[in-house]
């Protein structure tokens, strides 16, 4: 489902960033640009060398932004505890153990639905932390509910 | 407004930066600005290029005469469009059947295909004169006739490459290149283009131009 990683004392980690579906209508920007310049490549027209050089370059720093945006988010789940990272020079990296999660929340608005994401929000008797644009989050609550099962047997 | 009182001292409110819509913005100023240069005004295709409508900025003069080539097909807009043709023609639907005509035709856009006996042209023009008779309006006009003359005025060419015999004439006829059956390259030319029998002339300015061994670049001066 997502990348799993093992841990050197023999536990998985399991690493999730931002899906990649919360860009969609950016790329769909640049599919549009790219359609228009290969329309008119198609059909012989002038092409401005500046239009030209914008596109190219608005779609670069498109891709580079939403890359760069999706490394602002990390959130791991390892044996014990999620951990929530967040920033790019400055970490903020947050745990919230397993034993203190009482209540899991995921929230989709319509667009996420369409697409499979969407927002979980992890309770600790009160409002906890919410892990952003997650790919099919019902599938991420699973696997941290088993996680957190495993977590309270072996406890 | 966006000011707040904190424990006495005045906290001005950060402004939050809509990214998406300043992404929105620049993404529809980009996409009208491709879709103007190249579907409504294409003769400032090249603003920023090398070849400027006009006046030059680095692109390079060229004078032509050749021999035509076999075929030669265009899709575009030409300031002006001037030809002797034989025949009937259509304008907006309307047949008109002369014996010979002369038209003239402002900001043409369209297909404009000819070979050494027949003129095909297919679209849409602001002004039309047959001769020397104005008709005005958003008309199309549709041509598949034999022509004596051709004259394209102002037109674009992304490119141009056949085997020729004839004058090339290249930088204010610094360059002067005698061809004969050699390869004759152009690429993004902007300008006049003339057929009249077995003449066939290019006047304007080109990004890149190659006449048998001799290759010329914009870039290069």
């Amino acid at each position: 489902m997502k990348k799993v990683k093992k841990k050197s004392n023999g536990g998985m980690m399991f690493r999730v960033r931002n899906s990649r579906k919360l860009y969609v209508p950016f790329y769909l920007m640049i599919i549009v640009l790219i359609g228009v310049l290969s329309y008119i490549q198609y059909t012989g027209r002038p092409l401005n060398d500046m239009a030209f050089k914008m596109v190219l370059a608005f779609s670069i720093a498109l891709i580079m932004a939403t890359e760069i945006h999706r490394f602002g988010n990390l959130y791991e789940i390892n044996d014990k505890s999620i951990i929530y990272t967040t920033g790019y020079f400055n970490i903020l990296s947050k745990r919230v153990e397993f034993g203190a999660i009482s209540d899991i929340d995921v929230i989709q608005g319509p667009w996420q639905r369409i697409l499979g994401f969407g927002h979980i929000t992890l309770f600790k008797f009160a409002e906890g932390p919410t892990l952003k644009n997650i790919n099919r989050p019902k599938n991420f609550v699973d696997y941290l509910e088993n996680k957190m099962v495993i977590a309270r047997k072996e406890e | 407004m966006g000011e707040e009182t904190n424990s006495g001292s005045v906290v001005r409110k950060k402004r939050k930066i809509n990214w998406i819509v300043v992404l929105m913005g620049i993404f529809f100023f980009i996409l009208a600005f491709l879709v103007y240069t190249s579907f409504f005004n294409s003769n400032s295709g090249q603003i920023t290029g090398n070849v400027v409508k006009g006046g030059v900025l680095g692109g390079v003069s060229i004078n032509v005469n050749l021999d035509p080539p076999e075929s030669f097909k265009m899709d575009g807009n030409v300031d002006k469009l001037d030809m002797k043709i034989k025949g009937a023609f259509f304008i907006e639907g309307k047949k008109y059947d002369l014996d010979s005509s002369s038209i003239v035709m402002d900001n043409f856009n369209g297909k404009i295909n000819f070979n050494d006996e027949k003129v095909i042209v297919e679209g849409k023009t602001s002004k039309i004169f047959i001769e020397g008779i104005p008709i005005s309006g958003k008309l199309k006009v549709k041509f598949d006739n034999e022509y004596s003359y051709l004259k394209l005025g102002n037109l674009y060419l992304k490119s141009l490459d056949y085997d020729a015999s004839g004058i090339v004439r290249l930088d204010d006829d610094k360059v002067v290149v005698n061809l004969n059956e050699e390869k004759f390259n152009v690429k993004k030319f902007y300008g006049d283009l003339e057929k009249r029998g077995s003449i066939f002339r290019l006047n304007g300015f080109v990004d890149e131009a190659s006449a048998g061994l001799i290759s010329v670049k914009s870039s290069d001066r």
